[in-house]
């Protein structure tokens, strides 16, 4: 997650290709530019953040077939579509799919890098979400079931005695449990122990 | 000549020359920037009306269109349609007086059957029943006035009489329905042409939409660039800011997409003008009254009449017929157009004169005249619900184009009148 950001641009258009680039190059990012969806494609690794600047109108794969497939392949970049006549089913199917906005041309300047600037935001903000909920798969995964049970019974805010009670066990089994299994997660309290399943996006 | 009557009814015996058949278009007429989509839905709208490339032209059959097929079902000159009304009556007191000489037990009503079937062939539809039921009275007064039945019995005299009677019932109830028949076969015909028309149309708007969206798309990628590129330029010109290359390249830049999109408008303008339109000499005559069987069927279904003044002797002009007849049209469908919602008189006038500034070709209406004169050529003004505004505008092309003028105004009698003029080309000096 070290690498920088890109700005990735699509768009079957040279001129206006050449713009976009100069444009992104103004957010102080680096550009990448490619003239067609399939060309993109094998550049395109999911790991690498960024945005994707893409038009829609392209001969060979469409801008919405690409943004379908990298929805399929769970690369989740951001995407800002361009056309140059969007009509309201396009501009449907691309929101529908996750675009970012769909920007009709022409444009401003001002438009597209706010619209820049937010994507990348975005991307940063998705994949600092996406690296916290596996950290918490990983150490949740640590866990035998039976203290991933009391785990859960205890972040739901169950007492000790309810907990044995419920699973039929002594007291003092419970809180050797849960003692143990806070320490598997390196939880302090149990707050600690519900933003873990937060993150984890079970809760 | 003068040819003033009413087109409804007869079909147009003008004499059609081939039309063409829609053919591919030569091609080049736009700019090679124009990406290949647009070029290729250009070139098929072109391909409507293209005419054949010179070398073509004159020699071979070439493939008729609906419209001349039907244009050219020939006509019968009013004095053999008259006809039939007068030799059916002359035929009536034929056998009328036969009848009257010969004793009553002659079956002499027979032959009125004859009479009946020539009036039948005459162009009113009452002509022919009429006529029967004139023959059968005289059928019957001729047992009142000749009373005299000399050798033969009563009953085979009334059953002679019966017999004339039913014969002449027959002939025109057969022919009644003959000709009824026939007129369902022409009106079915007439709806099966109106709709090929219809569809020809709706086949050049759909094409005429593709253009549009076409050259919308690729006016919008310059557009799109420059907009970026010179909110660019801005940014780097900025006070306080080092000017650099960066500036130079964005202005150039815009320069340049600028330069492209002016290259597609302009391969479109060359399109409509016709960079290359084909030369002939053409009989301006000729040429109106083919557009006017062309128009056959929208006159008489709007009710109207369209009357032709056509100069005799008229010098022929140079030009392209193909689109001299697509100017006609659409002023003669304007003016059909025009005059198709009023009550009374429609009344369209084409003529055609020599003027001291050339051919002039001018069509009348007695519709409700021009709401806006001065905006008429102007490229999307209509008054049509599903107009599209451009037949005006590119008649103006085409007319500018000939090296002439195409000009339209009210008329004082509340119409509208455009008329046109070419240039004329004397045969002798060329």
């Amino acid at each position: 997650m070290t690498a920088e950001p890109v700005i990735f641009v699509v768009d079957d258009d040279e001129a206006v290709r050449r713009a976009l680039a100069s444009a992104g190059t103004l957010l102080g990012r680096g550009v990448r530019s490619f003239a067609s969806a399939a060309e993109f494609l094998a550049a395109y690794s999911p790991d690498q953040p960024g945005c994707l600047v893409l038009d829609i109108k392209m001969p060979g794969m469409t801008g919405l077939e690409l943004q379908r497939k990298l929805a399929d392949d769970g690369a989740a970049i951001p995407i800002i579509m361009i056309s140059g006549h969007a009509d309201v089913r396009i501009a449907v199917e691309a929101m529908t799919l996750g675009a970012v906005t769909l920007l009709e041309k022409p444009f401003r300047l001002e438009e597209l890098l706010g619209h820049l600037r937010g994507a990348l935001e975005k991307d940063a903000r998705d994949r600092e979400a996406r690296g916290e909920r596996a950290a918490a798969t990983a150490l949740l995964a640590g866990l035998t079931p039976k203290e991933r049970e009391v785990l859960e019974m205890v972040a739901a805010g169950s007492t000790n005695r309810a907990i044995a009670e419920q699973l039929g066990l002594s007291v003092r089994a419970v809180e050797d449990r849960r003692a143990r299994l806070m320490r598997k997660v390196n939880a302090n309290s149990v707050p600690d122990l519900v933003v873990l399943l937060a993150a984890e996006g079970k809760r | 000549m003068r040819y003033c009557g009413d087109l409804g009814g007869t079909s147009i015996a003008f004499g059609v020359p081939n039309r063409d058949s829609p053919r591919t278009a030569p091609g080049q007429y736009v700019e090679n920037h124009v990406e290949n989509d647009l070029k290729k839905t250009v070139e098929s709208v072109a391909g409507v009306s293209e005419r054949p490339p010179p070398d073509a032209r004159g020699g071979g059959s070439r493939p008729e269109s609906v419209h001349s097929r039907w244009a050219r079902r020939p006509r019968l000159a009013p004095s053999i349609r008259c006809r039939p009304v007068v030799l059916s009556l002359v035929l009536v007191a034929v056998v009328f007086a036969v009848d009257l000489s010969l004793p009553l037990g002659v079956a002499a009503a027979v032959p009125y059957t004859f009479a009946v079937l020539l009036a039948l062939a005459a162009r009113p539809a009452w002509f022919g029943p009429a006529v029967a039921g004139l023959c059968m009275l005289l059928t019957l007064a001729k047992l009142e006035l000749v009373p005299e039945r000399g050798t033969t019995e009563m009953w085979k005299v009334v059953v002679n009489r019966c017999l004339a009677l039913f014969a002449i019932g027959m002939t025109t109830l057969l022919g009644v329905l003959r000709r009824r028949a026939e007129a369902d076969r022409r009106a079915a015909e007439e709806r099966a042409r109106e709709h090929q028309a219809a569809l020809a149309h709706m086949g050049r708007l759909s094409l005429l939409g593709q253009v549009t969206a076409g050259l919308a798309h690729e006016l919008n990628q310059p557009l799109a660039a420059v907009c970026l590129q010179a909110d660019l330029a801005a940014r780097l010109a900025e006070p306080g800011r080092p000017v650099g290359a960066e500036l130079a390249e964005a202005l150039a830049e815009i320069a340049g997409q600028a330069t492209r999109a002016a290259g597609i408008v302009k391969g479109i303008r060359r399109l409509a003008r016709r960079a290359d339109p084909c030369r002939d000499t053409v009989d301006v005559n000729d040429a109106v009254r083919t557009v006017v069987g062309l128009l056959d069927w929208r006159v008489r279904r709007a009710g109207a009449t369209v009357e032709l003044d056509l100069a005799a002797e008229l010098p022929p002009t140079l030009g392209d017929r193909v689109l001299i007849e697509q100017v006609v049209f659409n002023l003669i469908q304007n003016a059909v157009d025009a005059v198709e919602p009023g009550k009374s008189a429609r009344r369209v006038a084409v003529e055609t004169a020599l003027a001291p500034e050339g051919l002039r070709v001018s069509v009348r209406d007695s519709g409700p005249g021009l709401a806006e004169p001065a905006k008429v050529f102007e490229p999307f003004y209509t008054t049509k619900p599903d107009g599209m505004g451009l037949g005006l505008a590119v008649s103006r092309t085409i007319i500018d184009a000939h090296g002439g003028r195409l000009s339209g105004a009210n008329t004082s009698d509340g119409g509208a009148m455009f008329s046109f003029t070419l240039p004329v080309t004397r045969e002798e000096e060329s």
